[in-house]
């Protein structure tokens, strides 16, 4: 698929300053919220095994007072600072955040300080607002009314994290950071064909046989692909591009459009990038040159045109019918 | 119409990176999306009011806070596909860089519509019959309980059928062995994903009803301290109650959408598909 800039996707990129281009792909406020969920729960049982572990300290020399005055303390750097000190010494991870597979960076792409840690978090309580309360009855019944349940609606985070590209919540736009997910993507290279019969079949194409840079792609696609597709899933899929290419190769019109794609896959992107060592060296065919889109192939000049060649077939934008 | 160049990026995604990617198609298509989740919507809001209000059982200020809220999740359950399907069309034309018109979203709508009410209506329809043919609807509780299991097997394993119908534009049935229906064609799509579309079913079931307790607590916050009076009359109850519902449908419609293009992409290659479309079609205007 075309990846332009106008596409909707939720990957971003970002040239660092050594001008390598780095892909990343943004966190929205579903998976993050799983991560804030997991860090709360985290905190209350931290925050209770402590209390426990202070209480029957204190309790027993007697001086309850100030096991409570240490959980005042603890309650507030855990209220205030688990984030930021997370992300300060985890580099822009919580336990969360690490089990979500997520991670805070700059808008650069580069790792946030402590101060950028610390801000964003503290920062958390704009991004809570609105506050609510729900009656107590709508969940127990025969409450008195007057009961209610607070609550903070992340409302404004969530509208944030809507409105800008980068999903910021408000806490991130003045620290100028993002939560991108850490994902290790497997690039495919060359896709192993050894089915005898594509082999054979692109040893009968045309010595000259030359795609466009677009068909070139969508076959890479379509070869990495087919594997995981049933033989008639295969069948439909090839059938548009195998119907044409069978009429401009002249090739049998019970030709396998599957097995077709494969074998030009095969002598485009395989066995042309090998050097045969039965070629004398003067008439080493180089590997076949993919034009550009608006590039019309001049066949008297491609490299791929050897004495010997069958007629030309070349498939780019421009050319006409060469068969 | 070139289909290789679509609106969103056709690729492989998890369950959240969608949910992300419909805040995105959200954002871009706010208006319109507006408009046309609003036009589905409406007849049916106006019909549970109707519904409901009109029902003494069920209308009481004591009851509101159960009893009715309740029976509109039942109503808005059913009505969920019928009430989207504007939407939906809307998305699929949109997919393409093609500007959708209002005649012919409804064209569409008019073409589809006996398949949906045949296939996604009639629970809806059994439920308000029973309201009819019985005003404290104790029938229809039972029809309701009955209907859980269903409705678990209708959004938790063949989600997509209102996209089938709309979107793809099957016959409803056909006596050819080879050719495909829309019952045919949901189960060939549905078949072998079972668990991952449960998995999606269960988290839009979490994040829908968190997120719509969270906008009628807002509402609700909002409309006291703009009038300074924290009372909820029933039909104040009543509008936020059901704002707040369909506000979730709709946005669901869109992450639906995005899932449905999803499961295409894994389970058929429909990204293949697309691009081999698209150069067959540069293929053969270089043979022409």
């Amino acid at each position: 698929m075309t990846n332009g800039r106008s596409q909707l996707d939720t990957t971003i990129e970002v040239v660092t300053p050594e001008n390598v281009l780095l892909q990343y792909q943004v966190c929205g406020p579903f998976r993050r919220l799983i991560a804030f969920a997991l860090d709360i729960g985290l905190r209350i049982a931290v925050f209770f095994a402590l209390w426990m572990v202070v209480g029957i300290f204190f309790g027993f020399l007697q001086i309850a007072v100030i096991g409570v005055a240490i959980m005042v303390l603890v309650y507030f750097v855990f209220s205030w600072f688990y984030g930021g000190l997370f992300e300060a010494y985890w580099n822009g991870q919580t336990p969360g955040k690490r089990v979500m597979g997520i991670r805070v960076l700059t808008l650069t792409g580069e790792p946030i300080n402590a101060l950028q840690a610390i801000l964003r978090n503290v920062l958390r309580v704009v991004d809570a607002l609105p506050p609510f309360l729900l009656p107590l009855s709508w969940f127990i019944p025969d409450t008195p009314a007057y009961m209610l349940l607070p609550g903070m609606s992340y409302l404004a985070a969530l509208v944030s994290m809507t409105c800008t590209e980068h999903f910021q919540r408000l806490g991130d736009l003045p620290t100028g950071t993002m939560v991108v997910v850490e994902q290790r993507r497997w690039h495919h290279g060359l896709v192993k064909i050894d089915e005898p019969l594509v082999v054979q079949l692109a040893s009968e194409l045309p010595a000259n046989l030359e795609i466009s840079r677009s068909l070139g792609k969508t076959l890479a696609h379509y070869v990495e692909r087919r594997r995981v597709f049933p033989p008639a899933r295969r069948a439909d899929l090839s059938r548009h591009v195998g119907t044409l290419l069978v009429k401009r190769l002249g090739l049998p019109e019970d030709t396998s459009h599957d097995l077709l794609l494969c074998a030009i896959y095969y002598r485009t992107f395989i066995s042309d990038q090998l050097e045969d060592p039965l070629v004398p060296e003067a008439q080493v065919v180089e590997p076949p040159r993919i034009p550009f889109d608006d590039e019309a192939p001049d066949l008297q000049t491609t490299p791929t045109a050897t004495p010997t060649a069958t007629p030309a077939a070349t498939f780019g934008p421009g050319a006409g019918g060469t068969q | 119409m070139q289909l290789d160049r679509t609106r969103i990026t056709i690729r492989e995604r998890t369950t959240f990176e969608l949910f992300d990617l419909a805040l995105r198609v959200v954002r871009s298509f706010a208006g319109p999306l507006f408009r046309w989740v609003l036009v589905g919507v409406l007849p049916f809001a106006l019909l549970n009011h109707w519904v409901l209000a009109g029902n003494p059982f069920i209308y009481e200020p004591e009851q509101l806070g159960a009893t009715y809220t309740w029976w509109l999740l039942c109503l808005v359950v059913l009505e969920m596909p019928l009430a989207t399907a504007p939407a939906t069309l809307y998305l699929g034309q949109v997919l393409f860089h093609q500007t959708p018109t209002r005649s012919r979203i409804f064209g569409d709508l008019a073409r589809s519509l006996p398949q949906l009410l045949v296939l996604q209506g009639w629970p809806l329809a059994g439920l308000l019959f029973c309201f009819w043919i019985d005003e404290a609807s104790i029938t229809g509780m039972y029809v309701v309980l009955a209907m859980v299991p269903f409705c678990f097997f209708r959004f938790g394993f063949r989600p997509y059928m209102n996209e089938i119908i709309l979107l793809e534009r099957n016959p409803l049935s056909t006596s050819n062995a080879t050719r495909i229906s829309t019952p045919r064609r949901s189960k060939a799509l549905h078949s072998w994903s079972q668990g991952e579309l449960f998995e999606r079913f269960l988290a839009s079931l979490l994040f829908g009803s968190g997120l719509a307790l969270q906008l009628c607590a807002v509402a609700w916050g909002a409309k006291s301290w703009l009038t300074g009076n924290a009372e909820l009359s029933p039909n104040v109850f009543a509008i936020l109650l059901q704002a707040s519902l369909w506000a979730v449908v709709g946005f669901f419609a869109v992450v639906r959408f995005l899932c449905y293009l999803d499961l295409r992409i894994r389970r058929e290659g429909w990204e293949v598909d697309l691009r081999m479309r698209a150069e067959a079609a540069r293929l053969s205007k270089e043979l022409i």
